[in-house]
């Protein structure tokens, strides 16, 4: 590595801790030492032959990777991943600090470009984006100089700069290629890989259904952009579109986990109103007729049932070939066999009733819903169940005093994802209000308070869809908007839907903490979701308004046309013209004089002598004269002529 | 033209091997498809790009000096290219072997590069071919442009080489023939003072007269000079001294202008003032061999001529 190309590298090892900063896989300044260790490399690899130095950093390296080794060991597969880019980081630093002149950099290459592409596993928004945008405009021109400064030559300030600033022009080429690729490639959107669900280690922590809900993890969850599902409502309002779309219904609490409902149980003992195939394929069941009707493009089917709300009446299934439903008692349609989906997209219309219908429910399933765990009870669960009860009028009903729980909590408790600091430990200390939780901790506080008022409720699983795409007036569920919320039974045998998490919180999600340049960034990030979220779908329509571009927008795309090939001339006629030319067409022009025909530059300049012009005109002029005279009558212009 | 991946390029491939494995192993994702697009992107277009570089590029290498054996040789070396040009290194094919001669790092127009070739065994040895080659701008391929080339490097024999006890000369022997010879005493005329002409030769009253110095300006004489035969029926070490010492002892009458008559068994070659036929001389003293013991001797010489090697009493 020379000293030509250290800057560069050092820039790119700034971004690689960038990344790695930016996944938190290491908690709040746990990368200070990293980021002193590089910003202090300019001075540090000065003393790489001191033996004692390569000595004492090759024995730091290998203590804090067997520290690591151990720390994953007995972690879990997620630490693994962490200690593994913060080694990986940790010899990008080294490497910065110890590649000798003599030695070839290109593991410090490989190793940048690995960090960006691992951390796109753990942080694949905006801000990864930016970072990796920035990190290719320095990824490039430092390639290039890595090119020249192998031969050891000192490159001098100016070429250096030059091949920066070539580098970041080649840069935007390999963008303008990679976006094209991108957009124009043949794929398959749904392919699911030779390892199939052997490699869903991102998934595995990534925000979205889960067959349980655990509440003693502490890990970090990520929030995936990724397109769960497009809702389009006949009516094209936002307002027609359930907020609340349902997935699973979890019944048993264990004191830390939710079980799904026991389906040989409540099979017999309590159902909501069941799914009935007709001859035509469609399903309806008996609730309450409604107004609206909604259609629905499940894109991820992992969830392996058709996500629906609590008032769906009708299904009628529009794409949805080979599959076969089973009919869940807490009203939802499962996939007979659970890989049934091909992969392609499920279309399917929903018809919403008035109300969630009437549930058959024995007085034993009530009791099993109002069920408290045997142990592990929260023991300031009763006193705050009989505070809410307490502040509730005395005449209120099921549905009011239910209502006024879930309100109480929107009010007095904090939302915050977990591994975030101040993040609850357990349920007990998220009641207490000493820790903050995230939705699955509201809606647990909230099943808990209302089990112990004797009020028999579920926890449910499922999405929570809000966002609005105006362009496609649709609504998008993403699987960062996975949401668990709360049905209380109530004593007529229908459901109501209780959602206890602060509902500005649960849709602003991580991007709470933006402040005034939100409206930028909000923009930023739909464009990047354009990327995350392109299917086949998106691809296609992008082909099509490519192609039929010049039919629909003739003028515009041959304005656009003109422009690049008029700049394209340009810059050709440009590169034919001598600097020194276009250094005194410049000079002429900022003095205000006209070249005249047949006129030759030191004509020129004495016509310029009697005109009024300024000094520095004047001296410009003549400079630019002079040049352009000495490159015209030198030997090899007149050899040439 | 051909293109190569480098070092760094075969990693770089090996590295979007294992990356391509990973993504077909594991379900589709946008943002990997990306990474690999933008890995496939930045190589392919490094390829263009690399092959862009040499587009239309021109190289003439000028007339290679003499040089000595086992000296490296400077060469003057013309590039010409319309556009900007970076990372341009010349090479050689000399002996069936490339060896790089030049690099510029930059270029653009007509530019003329100073390049040395490195020491050559005596000989004449022909450029067998001239090519350019970069990895600009990535580094990832070297792109190769074979250009026409027609020269030959004449190493001429080192004089520092020259073993003189092997041939049965005393040290000065060579030295004493080289300035045997006197100055003309007959001045042919006067001209003006030119660099190297000796202080004794300066015409003073003359140059007071016309104001910029003068000199005698002296006849060559034409029956003075030096002879020097070299039998070439001997041992190879002694040849390549002997060819050594003739060497040493053409270069040193530049000093002097004398002229030099080279004899050997297919060789009568003379050296007139201001080098006149001494490039002829060189060459053949480059690529003289031996003969085998059966061969003709050198033709009848002078009796102050210079045998090299020393001839022996009775010798022939």
């Amino acid at each position: 590595m020379t000293d030509s190309l250290f800057p560069m590298l050092l820039v790119l090892t700034m971004f690689d801790l960038g990344f790695v900063q930016i996944t938190e896989a290491v908690p709040g300044t746990g990368l200070l030492p990293l980021w002193l260790l590089a910003a202090g490399s300019p001075w540090l690899r000065r003393m790489q032959r001191y033996t004692t130095y390569r000595v004492i950093w090759n024995l730091c390296v290998v203590v804090v990777f067997a520290m690591l080794v151990n720390h994953a060991s007995t972690t879990g597969l997620l630490h693994m991943l962490e200690d593994g880019l913060l080694l990986a980081v940790l010899c990008q630093v080294h490497l910065l600090n110890n590649v000798s002149d003599s030695q070839r950099p290109d593991l410090v290459f490989f190793n940048s470009f690995l960090i960006a592409f691992v951390t796109s596993f753990f942080s694949s928004d905006l801000m990864w984006s930016v970072l990796f945008v920035l990190h290719s405009l320095a990824f490039v021109p430092a390639l290039q100089i890595h090119v020249l400064a192998q031969r050891r030559l000192a490159l001098g300030r100016r070429l250096t700069l030059s091949m920066i600033r070539d580098g970041m022009r080649r840069t935007v080429v390999v963008g303008i290629v990679t976006a094209i690729v991108f957009v124009a490639w043949p794929r398959n959107f749904q392919r699911e890989g030779w390892l199939g669900g052997t490699f869903m280690l991102r998934e595995e922590f990534a925000a979205g259904l889960a067959e349980e809900i655990r509440l003693d993890r502490e890990h970090r969850v990520f929030l995936s952009n990724e397109v769960v599902m497009v809702v389009e409502p006949s009516s094209g309002q936002a307002e027609d579109v359930p907020t609340h779309w349902r997935a699973t219904a979890f019944s048993e609490f264990d004191g830390s986990s939710w079980h799904p409902q026991d389906l040989t149980y409540f099979g017999a003992r309590a159902s909501d109103p069941m799914w009935e195939r007709r001859p035509d394929g469609s399903w309806d069941r008996e609730l309450p007729p409604g107004n609206g009707v909604v259609r629905v493009r499940l894109i991820d089917s992992t969830a392996r049932r058709l996500i629906c709300p609590l008032e769906s009446r009708s299904i009628r299934m529009g794409r949805a070939e080979g599959l076969a439903f089973d009919p869940q008692p807490y009203g939802v349609l499962a996939f007979v066999q659970p890989d049934d989906a091909s992969g392609q997209p499920i279309v399917y219309s929903i018809q919403l009733g008035a109300n969630s219908g009437i549930t058959r429910a024995s007085a034993r399933a009530r009791d099993r819903l109002t069920s408290l765990p045997k142990s592990r009870v929260p023991g300031c669960l009763p006193e705050l169940a009989a505070r809410l009860r307490a502040q509730a009028p005395p005449a209120a009903d099921e549905a009011a005093i239910a209502r006024a729980s879930c309100a109480w909590l929107q009010q007095h408790r904090s939302y915050q994802l977990p591994g975030e600091p101040g993040f609850a430990s357990d349920i007990e200390s998220f009641l207490l209000g000493t820790g903050s939780g995230h939705c699955e901790y509201f809606a647990t506080a909230l099943a808990l308070v209302l089990r112990q008022q004797g009020i028999p409720c579920r926890l449910v699983g499922g999405f929570l869809a809000h966002e609005w795409d105006p362009q496609m007036k649709a609504v998008v569920a993403r699987a960062r908007h996975a949401h668990a919320w709360v049905e209380a039974l109530m004593p007529d045998g229908s459901w109501i839907t209780l959602d206890a998490t602060p509902a500005a919180d649960v849709m602003q999600g991580h991007t709470a903490h933006l402040t005034w340049w939100r409206a930028i960034t909000a923009e930023l990030e739909r464009l990047w979701q354009e990327v995350t979220d392109f299917d086949a779908d998106k691809r296609a329509a992008w082909l099509q308004r490519l192609i039929s571009m010049p039919v629909d927008h003739p003028f515009p795309t041959a304005a656009v046309a003109l422009a690049v090939f008029g700049l394209f001339y340009l810059a050709r006629r440009r590169r034919q013209v001598l600097p020194a030319i276009l250094k005194l067409q410049r000079a002429v022009r900022a003095a205000g004089m006209t070249l005249r025909a047949g006129e030759t530059p030191r004509e020129l300049l004495v016509r310029a002598g009697s005109a009024q012009l300024t000094p520095e005109s004047l001296a410009a002029l003549k400079t630019a004269a002079l040049e352009h005279e000495a490159l015209r009558y030198s030997s090899e212009a007149t050899a040439e002529n | 033209m051909r293109v190569r991946p480098t070092t760094l390029g075969t990693k770089g491939l090996l590295l979007l091997g294992a990356l391509e494995f990973t993504f077909l192993a594991s379900g589709y994702r946008n943002l990997f498809f990306l990474l690999i697009a933008f890995c496939c992107s930045l190589g392919g277009l490094c390829l263009v790009w690399s092959v862009a570089n040499l587009r239309r590029l021109a190289a003439r290498l000028h007339e290679p000096p003499f040089a000595p054996a086992d000296t490296p040789r400077p060469l003057r070396l013309e590039l010409h290219c319309r556009k900007a040009r970076v990372d341009l290194a010349v090479e050689l094919r000399v002996r069936g072997e490339w060896t790089e001669i030049a690099y510029a790092p930059t270029a653009t127009g007509t530019i003329e590069l100073d390049a040395k070739f490195p020491g050559l065994p005596r000989g004449v040895h022909e450029v067998q071919g001239m090519r350019v080659l970069t990895r600009f701008p990535f580094g990832f391929f070297r792109a190769r442009l074979d250009l026409p080339v027609s020269a030959t490097l004449v190493t001429f024999p080192n004089p520092d080489a020259a073993d003189r006890d092997e041939l049965g000369l005393d040290h000065h022997s060579s030295s004493h023939m080289a300035h045997a010879g006197q100055r003309s005493p007959s001045v042919a005329g006067l001209r003006e003072f030119r660099t190297g002409d000796a202080l004794a030769d300066v015409h003073w009253k003359a140059s007071a007269r016309r104001g910029t110095p003068i000199v005698k300006e002296r006849e060559i004489e034409s029956g003075t000079g030096i002879e020097v035969a070299i039998d070439r029926r001997c041992a190879p070490e002694a040849l390549e001294s002997a060819l050594a010492i003739a060497t040493s002892v053409l270069l040193d009458r530049r000093h002097d202008e004398r002229r030099l008559h080279l004899r050997s068994q297919d060789c009568a070659l003379e050296v007139g003032p201001r080098r006149n036929g001494e490039a002829q001389a060189l060459r053949w003293l480059a690529a003289a061999t031996l003969l085998p013991p059966s061969a003709p001797p050198v033709p009848s010489t002078s009796a102050a001529c210079l045998w090299l090697p020393a001839r022996t009493a009775g010798g022939s």
